[in-house]
């Protein structure tokens, strides 16, 4: 078995981010929780988790703003970020897949397709 | 004349002879006669003398014998004498006549009137012997028993010697008389002159004999000769010719004769031929009538040889006319005696045809001028006569013709005055021409009733004088009322994107707890924080389930916002529809298993593939058949995929693919279809309970199909079932917003039915009267269903095709329901070609050009009229043709021209009408129109309410001032303020000089009239309420005046203005800016908007 997954999750919506917090651990995973932007990149480095979880629409630096400044960073820059984010508009992919990004979730979270949608991105990403 | 032997008569050498002879006889017989005369004179000389010799002789011898008394001795002396007389007879008388002596001597003692019987000699004698001297010759002839003798007497004077018996007193003694006989003298004399006369007559006959031969050898004979030719000759013998011999008068003349001859000779046989050569038939006749010559032509038409009629036959017997012996041509010559022309007869010709003759004739004569025949030509006119009839069936058509021209011009006319009319013009009359035919009489009719139309008229328009004010003071009402509601539509808009954007914020701050709700119930269902009671799952179900209706919900009303707000942009591939229809449907079988529904799938072998995003086809679909299912509860559901035959012809590549979702289920009423993709129209409120939806899914199916240029609709029996269907392209450049027009098909069938021109024309390179179409804009509507909506669309067949409010809607007719309400305006520009601008920069310039040029509407039923509009006012207007004169309305109404120009006669609707409509429709009533017409009636132009009146043809300078005048052209540039409010003027003159007008202000009246005076503004924006009171003046000053009054007035105002202020105005301002009703910014707005829709 090998070490458990790090995942950041970055949500100022206390009740959402707790509710992925909560089924991400009970699918096994380790999880790191930032309500903010810039709590997210202290966590990074502190953590430095295996995937980071990012809604786009948050206080102060938004989702892409944070993308960017880890995407730009030498050292963060291999870590996947999944755009969490309730702009299920047209454009609103490219905008994150433009910031960085490396994938997609749409707002709503399916409580029951979330872990699976982050085991098939793993497989994908070791795969 | 005496009547000479005709031997004589006929010989000239006789008659010369004859001449010759008597002349020298007459001469001769003178000549003798005189020569007898002077012998005979000459010889009684001589015997006078004698005789005075005798008596001398006589009387020297008895002179003394008898002064003696000796008688005796003068018997003797007197018997000597006697000897020496051989018949003569001497006597000597007294004074009383008694002879004494005598030589007879029987005479002694006789009388002397015994003696002489002389009358005139015995009476001499006695004045002889009474002393005197008597008068004349003492010598006398008589002639005694056929003896002629001469007499003399003598006196003998009483001398001295005999004074001693006689005395002295007596002069005279007594007379001696002496008589000889003449005879013998006369007997020479006579033998002389028989002698003298008989060698004359000899000579004479010598001499005739010389003179005559002479004369019968040089004249006789040559003028015999050349009678006997001429004879000749005149019996027609032209060979005759003399022998000319000499060159004196006779040789000249026979010279003359032979010329004469050949002159004759050439004139006759010019003359044969001549009339050998005349085509028409031409005879001669003698005053018998008979033929004597008749020539080829008129020897064809009677059928007779020369041979036959020449001399033979009459002309009656030949011409065997119709014509009577009174009219006969010759026959009236001959009688006249003059040329009888142009008599028409038919004549049977010898074959018997018949042949109409036109005949002429001349009488002839000779030298004399006695007539001796006639010349007749005729001349067959079948074909004149054919000529005739036709001229006269010509003449008769013609008269016919104008007749029926005649007829024509009338009804025309006629109608000319009822469409004038029926235009307005009710003085017109009809023309009532005296003729009195039925066309007058048609005329007189309508002029009564004509009349009592005026009358009824002049009833009718006292009242509508009064609703022509209530008219005009409602037009300016409803023109605030405009203003008032475009503002509120704006703001209606604006309300509508806040909407818009507030619902797609707030469904985004709705959907975070939701998601959350959702979440942690779904966690506990999945027992993630322990178990539960089955209660509590059910409790926790049904949270689940309203939370997600609720979600559903708000993602719908997202949805629908999004697509309002034109947000969603479509993510087109290529892409099987079968598979995806089949893929979606497929999903639904479980439930539909469960109710115990069939699927059946009908797709098309052929189908092409579609250019779609996939996940906004799939909501449509998932739409569709989840209302297809939840409303069918028995029978099937049928998912159908064909392909379209919307925009194409019969059999071309179709270019849109039909989806049809067709159900068993409860239908749909008739009258709930329309409102069917309404939102939130769920139809039958009672089944929503049942059949939960948000009453948002069609409208955003049918906005989701609508990005697809595609359409959506519906049909359905209620009970019976429904049928969705949706087209999607199969083209991708239906999708793609072209920079360059697009042209379908369909399209330029459109545009040509409507334009009335070869389909070939708009599908090959886009051109109307002559220029390349460049470009069609149009505005869309505000209905989700539209296909253009959120778009500015390039796209010909959509314009066209679809949203034509007013026009016709060609290919989609089932589209008019979905478009009902539309304001769709479509517009048709079509930019004049410039072939010369080639640099991209100058095209940009040119094109940018053109957005600011106003637009001219050319209404013409004749193409050409409006390229010449076009290419007179190309540089100053965009001119937009027209020929269907029905049309013009609609079109003034969807172009807003500055100007139009409108032609009188055109075919179908005239340009009277034309105006009428432009006048009464409020949208178009502003717009100057100037009339192009060849008809000139500016009366009834003016009155009906054009601008200007030009008749054709039009000359360029004239037609552009006259736009200028009329549309007040670019020339605004300078604007008078009148306005005492300072922050208005400001607020005003900044606006206006923002706009590039040129602004002098005027803060009351007096300062105003002087500006207006000094230099005449373009425009005049002035307050009604000028504190002097003077607005209404001022207004009424500018507007009387010849000079000003064309300036345009625009008014603002303070408060409601009433009715009888409305009406005083009308028709003299262009606009009323009410400043209590409009804000500031509108206001200016407005301002500048009626500047720049105007006059810019």
């Amino acid at each position: 078995m090998e070490a458990k997954k790090v995942v950041l999750v970055v949500e100022d919506n206390r009740d959402s981010r707790e509710l992925v917090v909560k089924v991400l651990r009970v699918r096994g995973y380790e999880v790191v929780e930032a309500v903010d932007g810039e709590e997210a990149l202290r966590l990074v480095q502190k953590q430095r988790p295996d995937l980071i979880l990012m809604d786009i629409s948050l206080p102060r630096m938004d989702g892409h703003a944070v993308t960017r400044c880890l995407k730009g960073t030498e050292d963060f820059k291999a870590i996947p970020v999944i755009a969490l984010t309730a702009h299920a508009m047209k454009g609103d992919r490219e905008k994150a897949l433009a910031a960085g990004c490396n994938g997609y979730i749409a707002k709503p979270i399916n409580v029951r397709e979330l872990p699976e949608q982050i085991k098939q991105f793993f497989s994908r990403e070791s795969g | 004349m005496v009547d000479l032997p005709l031997f004589i008569r006929r010989r000239l050498s006789v008659k010369i002879l004859l001449a010759l002879t008597l002349g020298v006889a007459i001469v001769m017989g003178v000549i003798i006669y005189l020569g007898v005369a002077s012998q005979r004179r000459e010889i009684r000389a001589r015997m006078t003398t004698f005789s005075q010799e005798l008596k001398f002789l006589a009387y020297a011898g008895i002179k003394y014998p008898m002064s003696k008394g000796d008688s005796a001795s003068v018997e003797r002396q007197l018997l000597d004498v006697r000897t020496h007389l051989h018949d003569g007879e001497i006597a000597v008388c007294d004074f009383n006549q008694r002879i004494v002596f005598s030589t007879h001597a029987e005479r002694i003692n006789t009388t002397v009137a015994g003696f002489i019987r002389n009358s005139e000699a015995i009476t001499a004698l006695k004045i002889l012997l009474e002393g005197g001297e008597p008068p004349g010759e003492n010598y006398f002839e008589e002639e005694v028993d056929g003896n002629r003798f001469l007499v003399t007497i003598h006196s003998m004077p009483n001398e001295e010697e005999c004074y001693h018996c006689h005395g002295a007193s007596r002069k005279i003694l007594g007379g001696m008389i002496i008589r000889q006989s003449t005879d013998e003298t006369y007997a020479a004399i006579a033998s002389l002159r028989n002698r003298t006369i008989g060698i004359s007559v000899l000579g004479i006959a010598a001499i005739i004999g010389i003179i005559y031969s002479l004369l019968s050898r040089l004249v006789t004979r040559p003028v015999d000769d050349l009678a006997s030719k001429a004879e000749h000759l005149a019996q027609g013998d032209f060979s005759v010719s003399v022998a000319v011999s000499t060159d004196d008068a006779i040789g000249v003349l026979g010279h003359s004769f032979n010329v004469m001859v050949a002159s004759i000779k050439n004139q006759i046989e010019y003359a044969s031929s001549l009339k050998e050569a005349i085509a028409d038939p031409l005879f001669l006749v003698d005053t018998d009538m008979v033929i004597t010559y008749m020539n080829e032509a008129c020897s064809l038409l009677t059928g007779y040889t020369k041979e036959e009629v020449e001399g033979r036959m009459t002309c009656r017997e030949v011409f065997q006319s119709d014509i009577c012996e009174s009219t006969c041509p010759v026959r009236c010559c001959f009688e006249s005696g003059k040329a009888v022309s142009g008599v028409r007869a038919t004549m049977t010709s010898r074959r018997g045809q018949q042949v109409p003759l036109m005949a002429s004739a001349s009488p002839l004569r000779d030298a004399h001028g006695t007539l001796v025949g006639g010349v007749e030509i005729c001349r067959d006119i079948t074909d004149v006569l054919e000529a005739e009839r036709l001229r006269y069936v010509q003449r008769d058509a013609a008269r016919k013709e104008a007749q029926q021209r005649y007829l024509e011009e009338r009804v025309a006319s006629l109608l000319h005055t009822l469409s004038l009319v029926a235009g307005g013009d009710l003085l017109e009359r009809a023309e009532v021409r005296g003729k009195n035919d039925m066309m007058d009489e048609i005329a007189r009719h309508a002029n009564l009733m004509l009349d009592d139309l005026q009358k009824l008229y002049e009833q009718i328009s006292s009242f509508s004088k009064e609703l022509e004010l209530e008219v005009g003071r409602r037009t300016m009402m409803l023109r605030e009322k405009t203003l008032l509601l475009e503002r509120a539509n704006r703001d209606l808009r604006e309300l509508d994107r806040l909407k818009s954007s507030f619902l797609a914020n707030m469904s985004h701050e709705l959907r975070t707890p939701m998601n959350s709700i959702i979440g942690y119930t779904d966690l506990l269902l999945d027992r993630i924080d322990g178990e539960i009671n089955e209660e509590q799952e059910k409790s926790l179900q049904k949270v689940v389930n309203n939370a997600r209706h609720l979600l559903h919900l708000i993602n719908d009303i997202l949805d629908m916002s999004k697509i309002e707000s034109g947000k969603i942009e479509l993510d087109p591939r290529e892409t099987s529809i079968w598979q995806l229809v089949k893929g979606i449907a497929t999903t639904f079988e479980p439930a539909m298993k469960k109710k115990g529904v069939a699927l059946v799938f009908d797709f098309a072998d052929d189908l092409p593939l579609v250019f779609i995003d996939e996940d906004k086809v799939r909501q449509v679909l998932l739409n569709l058949l989840s209302n297809a299912v939840k409303f069918t509860h028995a029978g099937e559901i049928k998912v159908s995929v064909y392909p379209s035959m919307r925009g194409i012809n019969p059999g071309g590549v179709p270019i849109f693919v039909e989806v049809c979702i067709t159900d068993t289920g409860i239908g749909i009423k008739e009258g709930d279809i329309d409102k069917l993709f309404d939102k939130f129209s769920q139809i039958d409120v009672s089944s929503i309970r049942e059949h939960e939806g948000t009453g948002l899914g069609l409208s955003i199916a049918r906005g989701l199909v609508v990005l697809h240029k595609g359409m959506i609709w519906a049909e359905s029996r209620f009970g019976q079932g429904s049928r969705f269907c949706f087209t999607l392209p199969a083209r991708k450049d239906l999708l793609e917003k072209p920079s360059e027009v697009v042209i379908e098909p369909m399209m330029a069938e459109g545009l040509a039915s409507y334009f009335s021109k070869p389909v070939e024309t708009f599908l090959r390179e886009p051109r109307y009267a002559g220029n390349p179409i460049k470009c069609w804009e149009y505005v869309h509507c505000g209905q989700t269903s539209c296909p253009a909506y959120g778009s500015d669309e390039h796209r010909c067949w959509l314009i066209f095709g679809t949203h034509c409010k007013g026009t016709r809607v060609s290919s989609y007719p089932e589209k008019v329901g979905f478009c009902r309400g539309c304001e769709i305006v479509e517009r048709v520009i079509m930019d004049e070609y410039d072939g010369n601008v080639t640099g991209s920069a100058e095209k940009s310039d040119v094109e940018a050009g053109k957005g600011t040029k106003r637009t001219v509407l050319a209404i013409d039923d004749n193409p050409e009229m409006i390229e010449i509009i076009r290419k007179y006012l190309g540089r100053e207007y965009t001119v937009v043709g027209l020929q269907e004169s029905a049309e013009a309305v609609r079109m003034a109404r969807k172009l807003k021209p500055a100007v139009i120009t409108l032609d009188i006669r055109m075919p179908g609707k005239n340009g009277w009408h034309v105006l009428l409509d432009l006048k009464q429709d409020h949208e178009t009533q502003d717009i100057p129109v100037i009339i192009l017409s060849i008809v000139d009636e500016k009366q009834l132009g003016f009155s009906l309410g054009a601008a200007e009146y030009i008749v054709k043809p039009v000359e360029k300078n004239l037609l552009l001032r006259k736009l200028d005048t009329v549309s007040c052209s670019a020339r605004i540039k300078r604007v008078l303020v009148v306005e005492t409010d300072p922050d208005v003027m400001a607020a005003v003159r900044q606006t206006l000089e923002e706009a590039g007008f040129q602004v002098i202000v005027a803060h009351n009246v007096r300062q105003a009239m002087d500006l207006i005076r000094e230099e005449i503004p373009d425009l005049i924006v002035m307050n009604l309420i000028l504190p002097d009171d003077g607005g209404a003046d001022m207004m009424a000053h500018v507007k009387s005046d010849e000079a000003m009054r064309h300036i345009p007035l625009v008014l603002i105002t303070e408060r409601q203005l009433n009715n009888a202020e409305l009406q005083e105005l009308d028709g003299r301002i262009e606009a009323i800016l009410n400043r209590k009703l409009l804000t500031m910014d509108d206001m200016l707005r407005e301002l500048t908007e009626t500047l720049r829709r105007c006059y810019t």
